[in-house]
């Protein structure tokens, strides 16, 4: 599903360059739930925002869904996010002065698909978020557990392979966080692939395997035995 | 407050800086410029004329039919104008000063056409003219009542007069070293008229000529179909005795058609129309840019005041008190129009240069770019200090506050 | 996808209402200062007759004084101006299809209801060639023939407005009306017609309405008609009778010949020099042979019909139309910059670059359209002030046609899109990730 192999990146300033990852070698599967962890600093961020696309990396290979996307401009780059991957951010990035409809609908009018299969994807979205009787409220109406749900269901609606989420519950209480990761399960058991960062080795461990980042190497990898399974 | 943190902070905003120093630049050269002009027309405007032009009417008058009497009929009309109660002086003359409609000649000293003879304005009328106009007769004497003599087209011979007036402007051209009083001067025919008086000052009919204050007054009566008159009333007289004066006219033989009667005052006004236009549209578009740049400068500073709340925040935290808060702002705002101010000198000075060549208008004085820069600084500073109150307005405990 | 633009640029403008606002307003008034000015100079400097320009020609001889030329600052010039011996022999003997000598005059009209007061009125003194020369346009009849040029028939031609004064609009071709005293039959009446600039005559005035009433020079004499226009003169002649101010050196009639191929213009140049050396036998014309002929616009140009303060003004309305848009760069950046968050979530859930600039000019193209309308209604009022504090300039040279609504619709959006393409530009520029974390 997800190969790197040697990626490097560095941050140049004028005076200084920092070395943010330092040839990292990684492989995820189909299906599986990946939790990246470690201390600030780590490159952790740096290597979602590069699995992400959303930066360039300064040398190694990156496949995604068995493409190589190493050497791809910005539009083809762009293409990808908007059909294959789900983001799910920390401050949830929500637009203020869009209702939730309009929200969820922001990647999907980048596919130029049609109003009405549009339609039908955004409301099961929300629908699948439980927020179905939401759909024309702002987003400063809703607690920060459902604003999340939101940038979810806005996730989801892509149908996209495989979600990125950066601290998904980093800014909810431990009761929405719980509601937020229960549904992040969900959606990884009915097959997509999800790589959540977190510094929080709570939630790592509901994760299926955890990768440890250290100065920009993985310094540790292991696969969480589940849960469902030590209980059997 | 010092300079080097203010000028590293805007070094971070390159471009909107740049900006915003290149709108000042700009506005710096239009307001200079059209300021400039609208001094130059304001001072053509206000030039004495050496007449009493508040006090003056003018008539004109076109007698109708092939038994018309000019002579009796301009005769009548001034005895009728001069007897009205309010009237100080009238008299018949062949063209107004000032009104943009006039006739000119060319006049030498010595008689041989391959000199360049002096132009001047001529007007021909009688001895009450001088009287009528206002003007000020410093040396020599006004005609005599028998030098005035009527010309009646087809009947009569033109005749070359013996004596004339000149303004001194005049007599300095034709006599630059001599005095000109007593003095001949030869027509274009090379007969000669003596120069028996001097009017200190006196415009003449076109505004724009440079020659406006070179005119001669030669005694005579055109007395043509068309006749004009100049009535002066006495001061706050003047439009009471107007439609008075209409009346009479219109009245006295209907045989004929009042062309126009109208102040003096209308008539230059009509004459110096486009100068105003000209400095209303520049005062307007001056009025219109300082507006703009006022606006955006607020627009701009808010934005920046904004963008920079926490930081304002973090500032107060540390100790700044509301007085900082608004100096640094100040003190930015003038850096930016100090900046601009400068780059905007030499585009003034470009735009002059255009003026200067391309319209013969004359050079800039250096004060207008000086005085330029004082207003931009004091416009800016206005405008920049609603946004730097503003600013001071900020809590320090949005520091610690988490967004 | 343009409906979703549109959507989001409302949105957008919306969001910073005074910025978006101030933008408009920027716009609108650069665009209304500079498109007012140079409506001004497009109409002066406008071509009167485009159908014809190159074919009308405007003739100079060069009668002036031996010892001095016409114009001492530019000595190459000949007299703007004929004489009246001179107007009427080449009128009478060029090659040229059509010709005409007229000046400005000015004439008692006693009106058909004898209870109303006899009043003066501008008019032309022509031959009857001026109305088919110059397209005249004829709302009854028609001009009259040059058989009663010939016979000097008392015949007039009307403008609309007299027309509408005396007749109340009605036909008054066939009518009697008495002008100075002389009983004259109406030929025609001219429809409403107002060349600007009023390229005939640039000498007295190029920016004024039409004669109110058209005679045949040819009773110059007869009605003793002196011109009410500009006349030169540089010979001292004593002039006492209407015989003497004929037979004369001064210059007061304007000269025009319609020479539609370049033969035409050539032999007619070598029929004037022929008459300038057969004059010279006759002690006249003692200057080297100066005859020229101008076509509509190098006349304009020649006579420099557009005022030098139009194009001081156009030149720094334009300078104000930038001080407009570099604010409204300025201003842009600054909205462009509180939205670059929003920006970067969509780049981030897939939006391209372009589409990201597509969205940005969308939002700025509405700002810049919006801009040319208040400056369009600007223009309009600021044409209509300027030609309220200027008295009597015909009304179309203050006319928004439609060149200049397009150039302000367009100036306006271009203004806006290059005001809107840096900051449109670098705010997509920002990677996707940027502006995500830092909230």
């Amino acid at each position: 599903m997800l190969e790197m192999r040697g990626i490097k990146k560095f941050y140049r300033t004028e005076q200084i360059q920092t070395r943010a990852l330092a040839g990292l070698d990684l492989s995820i599967d189909e299906g599986e739930f990946v939790a990246v962890t470690g201390p600030s600093g780590s490159g952790k961020t740096t290597f979602l925002n590069i699995a992400g696309l959303l930066e360039t990396f300064d040398e190694g290979r990156y496949l995604l869904d068995g493409e190589d996307i190493t050497h791809l401009g910005d539009n083809a780059r762009s293409v990808i996010r908007n059909r294959k991957i789900g983001f799910i951010f920390q401050s949830f990035n929500l637009i203020p002065d869009l209702d939730l409809f309009d929200n969820v609908d922001v990647p999907l009018r980048y596919r130029g698909l049609s109003a009405s299969d549009r339609r039908q994807r955004i409301e099961s979205a929300l629908e699948r978020v439980g927020l179905a009787s939401r759909i024309r409220h702002l987003p400063s109406q809703l607690s920060g557990g459902q604003q999340q749900r939101v940038a979810i269901a806005r996730a989801l609606a892509g149908e996209p392979r495989f979600l990125l989420a950066d601290e998904p519950t980093g800014n909810l209480d431990s009761k929405m966080a719980e509601q937020v990761m229960d549904l992040l399960q969900e959606i990884n058991q009915a097959g997509t692939t999800i790589v959540m960062v977190t510094h929080d080795p709570g939630l790592a461990a509901r994760a299926g395997k955890n990768i440890r980042l250290l100065d920009g190497l993985i310094e540790d990898q292991q696969i969480v035995i589940d849960k469902a399974v030590l209980a059997s | 407050m010092e300079f080097g943190p203010v000028i590293r902070a805007l070094r971070h905003h390159k471009t909107g800086t740049l900006l915003a120093a290149l709108q000042i630049a700009v506005s710096l050269a239009i307001i200079v410029n059209a300021s400039f002009i609208i001094k130059q027309r304001a001072d053509k405007i206000s030039r004495p004329t050496g007449m009493d032009t508040d006090n003056i009417i003018v008539v004109s008058i076109r007698g109708v039919g092939e038994n018309y009497d000019t002579v009796a009929n301009i005769t009548a009309d001034l005895n009728l104008l001069r007897n009205l109660p309010g009237v100080v002086d009238a008299a018949p003359i062949n063209q107004v000063p000032l009104s943009g409609s006039g006739s000119s000649t060319g006049l030498r000293t010595i008689a041989d056409e391959n000199v360049q003879a002096i132009s001047t304005a001529r007007y021909q009328t009688d001895e009450h003219s001088m009287n009528t106009l206002g003007v000020n007769l410093i040396r020599g004497r006004n005609f005599y009542p028998e030098e005035i003599e009527p010309f009646i087209p087809g009947k009569t011979e033109r005749k070359t007069p013996a004596v004339i007036v000149v303004t001194q402007a005049l007599a300095d051209s034709l006599y630059p070293d001599d005095d000109a009083l007593g003095k001949p001067v030869y027509w274009g025919d090379m007969s000669s008229s003596t120069i028996v008086g001097i009017i200190d000052h006196m415009q003449g009919s076109w505004v724009s000529w440079d020659g406006l204050d070179r005119n001669m007054i030669h005694p005579g009566i055109q007395a043509d179909t068309f006749v004009r008159y100049i009535i002066r009333t006495e001061p706050g007289e003047r439009d009471r005795l107007l439609p008075i004066i209409e009346e009479r006219l219109t009245e006295r033989n209907r045989q004929r058609v009042l062309r126009y009667i109208r102040t003096h005052e209308e008539l230059i006004q009509r004459s110096y129309e486009l100068d105003r236009v000209m400095a209303r549209v520049l005062l307007i578009i001056i009025s219109l840019l300082i507006a703009i740049t006022a606006l955006v400068i607020v627009g701009l500073a808010s934005y920046f005041v904004s963008q920079r709340t926490r930081q304002i925040g973090t500032r107060r935290a540390l100790g700044a008190t509301r007085a900082d808060i608004i100096r640094y702002f100040l003190l930015e705002n003038w850096l930016i129009t100090t900046l601009g101010a400068v780059a905007g000198c030499v585009l003034t000075v470009l735009v002059a240069y255009w003026l200067e060549t391309s319209f013969e208008l004359p050079r800039l004085d250096w004060r207008y770019p000086v005085a330029g820069v004082v207003v931009l600084w004091i416009i800016s500073q206005a405008a920049a200090w609603v946004p730097a109150w503003r600013a001071a307005q900020i809590p320090p405990a949005i520091a610690t506050r988490n967004v | 996808m343009m409906t979703y633009y549109l959507q989001n640029a409302l949105r957008g403008i919306k969001r910073s209402p005074g910025l978006s606002l101030l933008v408009v307003a920027a716009i609108a008034i650069g665009i209304g200062v500079s498109i007012t000015m140079l409506t001004v100079y497009h109409l002066m400097s406008s071509n009167p007759v485009p159908e014809k320009s190159e074919q009308l020609f405007r003739v100079q001889v060069d009668s002036w004084d031996p010892l001095r030329p016409f114009d001492d600052d530019r000595p190459e010039r000949a007299p703007h101006q004929m004489t009246w011996r001179d107007a009427m022999a080449i009128l009478e003997q060029a090659p040229a299809p059509r010709q005409v000598a007229m000046f400005e005059a000015l004439v008692i009209i006693q009106p058909p209801d004898a209870q109303q007061l006899p009043f003066e009125a501008t008019t032309r003194m022509a031959n009857g060639d001026f109305f088919p020369m110059f397209n005249v346009p004829f709302l009854y009849g028609g001009g009259w023939s040059r058989h009663e040029d010939e016979a000097a028939t008392q015949v007039a031609v009307l403008s609309r407005t007299l027309n509408d004064k005396l007749y109340g609009g009605d036909n008054s071709v066939g009518k009697k009306l008495v002008i100075n005293d002389r009983v004259f039959t109406i030929t025609g009446v001219m429809n409403s017609w107002s060349p600007v600039p009023r390229f005939y005559d640039v000498i007295n005035s190029p920016f004024q309405e039409v004669s109110e009433i058209f005679l045949p020079v040819a009773l110059t004499p007869g009605m003793e008609m002196r011109s009410a226009g500009s006349d030169w003169g540089w010979k001292a002649e004593r002039i006492n009778t209407f015989e003497d101010w004929l037979a004369s050196e001064s210059a007061w009639l304007q000269f025009w010949a319609e020479l539609p191929t370049s033969a035409d213009q050539r032999t007619y140049l070598s029929f004037l020099d022929a008459y300038a050396n057969e004059q010279k036998l006759l002690g006249r014309f003692q200057r080297p042979i100066n005859n020229h002929i101008h076509d509509v616009m190098a006349w304009m140009a020649y006579m420099e019909v557009v005022e030098e303060d139009v194009a001081v003004l156009v030149g720094l309305g334009f300078l104000f139309l930038l001080v407009c848009l570099l604010s409204s760069v300025a201003l842009l950046l600054t909205k462009f910059n509180g939205m670059s968050a929003e920006m970067s979530l969509r780049r981030a859930l897939g939006a391209t670059r372009m589409q990201i600039v597509g969205q940005n000019l969308t939002e700025v193209s509405i700002i810049g359209l919006t801009g040319g309308v208040f400056g369009l209604l600007f223009t309009m009022l600021s044409l209509y002030g300027i030609k309220s504090m200027i008295s009597r300039v015909p009304d179309a040279l203050f006319r928004l046609d439609g060149t200049m609504i397009a150039a302000a619709i367009g100036l306006s959006v271009l203004a806006a899109v290059l005001a809107g393409l840096y900051p449109a530009i670098r705010a997509c520029t920002l990677t996707p990730a940027q502006q995500l974390k830092t909230q």
